[in-house]
């Protein structure tokens, strides 16, 4: 039974794979010979690929479910100790599955945008999906000739072997869903731009079309990102959340050309400015989506992320990526004369301009990390020796480019469209320059020293500064239209433009996040000792007594842990017990972090080596405020929900009044 | 005052970025296939194959604290 279940889900990947040629075929001869109903069963094609891969991905969580150890996938990342849960998101627990993922999230957004598009952009639909029927069409060869999660064992072992036991966490069941979402969403920008560079439509109508997927897709990074953070700074025991790493570098790329595409997308809505630059900023964040997924399945760098290596699935992946980029800049080049526009930058002292500015400064951030990453691999390649890029280099270049993005915050949001006078921006600012003033001033009393340091401050004080007094004057403006209460006037007008005032909230989010990494990375502690039961250390504030050693035991992994008295003052506050994990099957040992949280800080604490005697050596950092990361990221979050919920008839009616647009100018 | 639309056809008319756009690209996938099939899980040794640092053995009293 088992046997066919997963017989059922090969078969329903190969019939996915004639299915997803069949659409990208018919959808362009179609557009080309004029025949709608050729188009028609292209986007059948196209949802019944989600109904075809949906069901292959069931058969392998099923098999996890089941045991099935004939499901070789299955044996090798499972077994029957394994709780439930990790059995059912073991699917993306190594590479066969985590590319199955990859697609069914591909199929899903391929057939919701051919839903939700299907009567608003019946003119681009065609290319739309030619486009994602061609994307979905490379993965599933992979997935069917190259790399199958349904490869059957015989005879099946009696137990299968291990998940990884560092996947074994909360944090790991939905830190890589996250991430491919976020990834796989900007497939729909990238579709719709291939769409306007194939019709020479570039105007407003694509943009219209793609800003809730891109923010859509921004968030979901942007929550992977983070919570991958989140979980390497718990579970890895090395006190910090981010490493440089160029698996964590390469998730870095697309969020930064896709912060800058939703950010300049709003100058072509507006003005209809930067159309090539938009259409490149989309295939840019698609093609380093793609990118990130080669670097990670082909083992061409150096990481903690690496995966076996496999010649011939790299070099697929390679030439897929190759198709995709090459494919999409081709297009760009060859239709570069229908994106002019007669649209002009009117001054440097307006929204847009503000906009140019902060695209050029992420696009210089993503060049650095995108330099950094790859230096390693251009120097083994010519000259044969290996050497890894670290922190200092990133820290170095990147860090002030981002304080120079959010000082530019604080103005962009506030800044008039098409032109603004310095005497209206120096009368608007001199407020919160003053109030930056004063916390500045504050920061240096609290032992804050360095010039990029202070100008984050600054940036962050002027971004919130500026926030408050923007809205405050909206407020009562608002206010004394309709003479209503500040309170009320407020929620009208958020509710009233959701997308602007999400902007702002994600805006004060991030100030939180670089707020809280600020004051992490400024102002942590750390102390290394060895312990006998009864000794104490005092850290951060704390003071810890060493109880001793003891065992314990889980479903599939057993541990030694220290436990550990803490006190606060005269106060006892917990009682902490870091460990030792050992997971026998996959003969692996963890180092699983006892964390105190407070709004403060951090308490964090890891066991070290056992000295004999019942001594032990003990690894603690108190991190201050590093919470804050992660409350900046919820407020991010609500942000962009907010903003994600503005309706579809606005953006309808920009779309109609776009379309008339567009067509003049092309 | 800019004119993008004046600078994009200037861009547009010389067209050398063209060619520089994609042969850049190119030499990126060249790179990428180059450096396919070497095995990223080993990590190179600073110490494995370089001669030990010398050193003098200095002879003293130890100290218990």
């Amino acid at each position: 039974m088992s046997g066919s279940l997963i017989e059922l889900g090969m078969a329903a990947s190969a019939l996915a794979l004639i299915l997803s040629a069949v659409a990208m075929v018919l959808a362009l001869a179609g557009e080309r010979l004029g025949r709608p109903a050729y188009v028609v069963v292209a986007r059948h094609a196209l949802l019944a690929n989600c109904a075809l891969v949906t069901l292959a991905c069931f058969t392998v969580i099923w098999s996890f479910v089941q045991n099935d150890f004939s499901v070789a996938y299955v044996a090798q990342n499972s077994n029957t100790r394994l709780p439930l849960i990790y059995r059912m998101t073991a699917l993306w627990g190594a590479h066969e599955g985590s590319l199955l993922l990859w697609l069914w999230f591909l199929t899903l957004y391929s057939a919701l945008a051919v839903i939700l598009h299907w009567e608003t952009h019946p003119r681009s639909m065609p290319y739309v999906i030619a486009t994602l029927a061609g994307v979905q069409l490379g993965f599933l060869v992979l997935i069917v000739f190259l790399s199958s999660p349904f490869t059957e064992l015989v005879p099946p072992p009696i137990e299968g072997r291990e998940l990884n036991p560092l996947l074994q966490d909360p944090g790991l069941i939905i830190h890589p869903p996250l991430l491919y979402l976020g990834y796989v969403g900007f497939v729909v920008p990238f579709a719709f731009a291939i769409a306007a560079l194939a019709r020479g439509s570039a105007g407003v109508e694509w943009v219209v079309a793609i800003r809730r997927w891109t923010l859509f897709a921004w968030l979901a990074l942007t929550s992977g990102i983070m919570l991958g953070g989140y979980w390497a700074y718990y579970e890895l025991g090395w006190g910090g959340y981010w490493a440089w790493d160029p698996v964590e570098n390469a998730s870095l790329l697309p969020w930064l050309t896709g912060t800058a595409l939703l950010h300049s997308v709003m100058a072509q809505e507006k003005r209809n400015l930067f159309r090539g630059w938009n259409t490149s900023l989309a295939i840019s964040t698609f093609a380093l989506s793609l990118l990130g997924t080669f670097l990670v399945r082909s083992g061409v760098l150096t990481s903690v992320h690496s995966f076996a290596v496999d010649p011939w699935r790299g070099m697929y992946l390679l030439g897929f990526l190759a198709v995709v980029t090459l494919g999409g800049f081709g297009l760009l080049i060859a239709r570069v004369d229908t994106l002019r526009t007669a649209a002009r930058l009117d001054g440097t002292l307006s929204r847009e301009a503000a906009l140019l500015f902060n695209n050029l400064f992420l696009i210089v951030t993503a060049a650095t990390v995108f330099v950094g990453t790859l230096y390693p691999l251009a120097v083994e390649v010519f000259t044969g020796v290996r050497l890894t890029v670290a922190a200092p280099y990133f820290n170095k270049v990147v860090l002030p480019i981002m304080v120079a993005i959010v000082m530019l915050m604080s103005i962009g949001p506030v800044i008039p469209w098409r032109k603004a006078s310095a005497r209206e921006i120096r009368k608007f600012l001199a407020a919160p320059a003053l109030a930056t003033t004063g916390l500045v001033a504050v920061a240096v009393a609290l032992g804050v020293r360095g010039l990029v340091p202070l100008a984050a401050v600054a940036g962050m004080g002027l971004v919130i500064a500026t926030i408050a007094v923007d809205v405050a004057r909206a407020v009562r403006n608002r206010s004394a239209i309709s003479g209503k209460s500040y309170a009320a006037s407020l929620l009208w007008l958020a509710i009233w433009n959701r997308r602007r005032y999400g902007g702002l909230i994600v805006h004060l989010g991030v100030v939180i996040v670089a707020f809280g990494i600020l004051a992490s990375g400024l102002f942590q502690e750390t102390k290394t000792v060895a312990l006998s039961p009864g000794d104490r250390f005092e850290i951060g504030g704390y003071t810890l007594t060493f109880k001793g050693l003891s065992s314990v035991e889980g479903s599939n992994w057993t541990a030694r842990q220290a436990d550990l008295e803490v006190r606060q003052g005269d106060e006892r506050v917990a009682l902490i017990h870091p460990q030792r994990r050992n997971y026998p099957r996959g003969e692996m040992v963890t180092t699983e972090s006892a964390i105190r949280t407070t709004l403060a800080g951090d308490l964090y604490v890891v066991l070290g080596e056992e000295l004999g005697d019942g001594r032990a050596s003990i690894r603690a950092y108190y991190i201050p405020l590093v919470v804050w990361i992660w409350c900046g990221w919820i407020v991010i979050i609500a942000g962009s929900l907010f903003a994600l919920s503005q309706g579809r008839q606005q953006a309808r009616s920009v779309a109609a009044s776009g379309n008339s647009r567009a067509e003049q100018v092309s | 005052m800019t004119d993008t639309h004046g600078a994009t056809h200037d861009v547009a008319e010389r067209g050398w970025w063209k060619p520089l756009l994609l042969g850049l690209l190119a030499c990126l996938m060249i790179l990428f296939g180059l450096s396919l099939g070497r095995d990223s899980s080993v990590l190179p040794s600073a110490l494995v194959g370089k001669p030990a640092p010398s050193f003098v053995l200095r002879v003293g009293a130890a100290r218990r604290g």
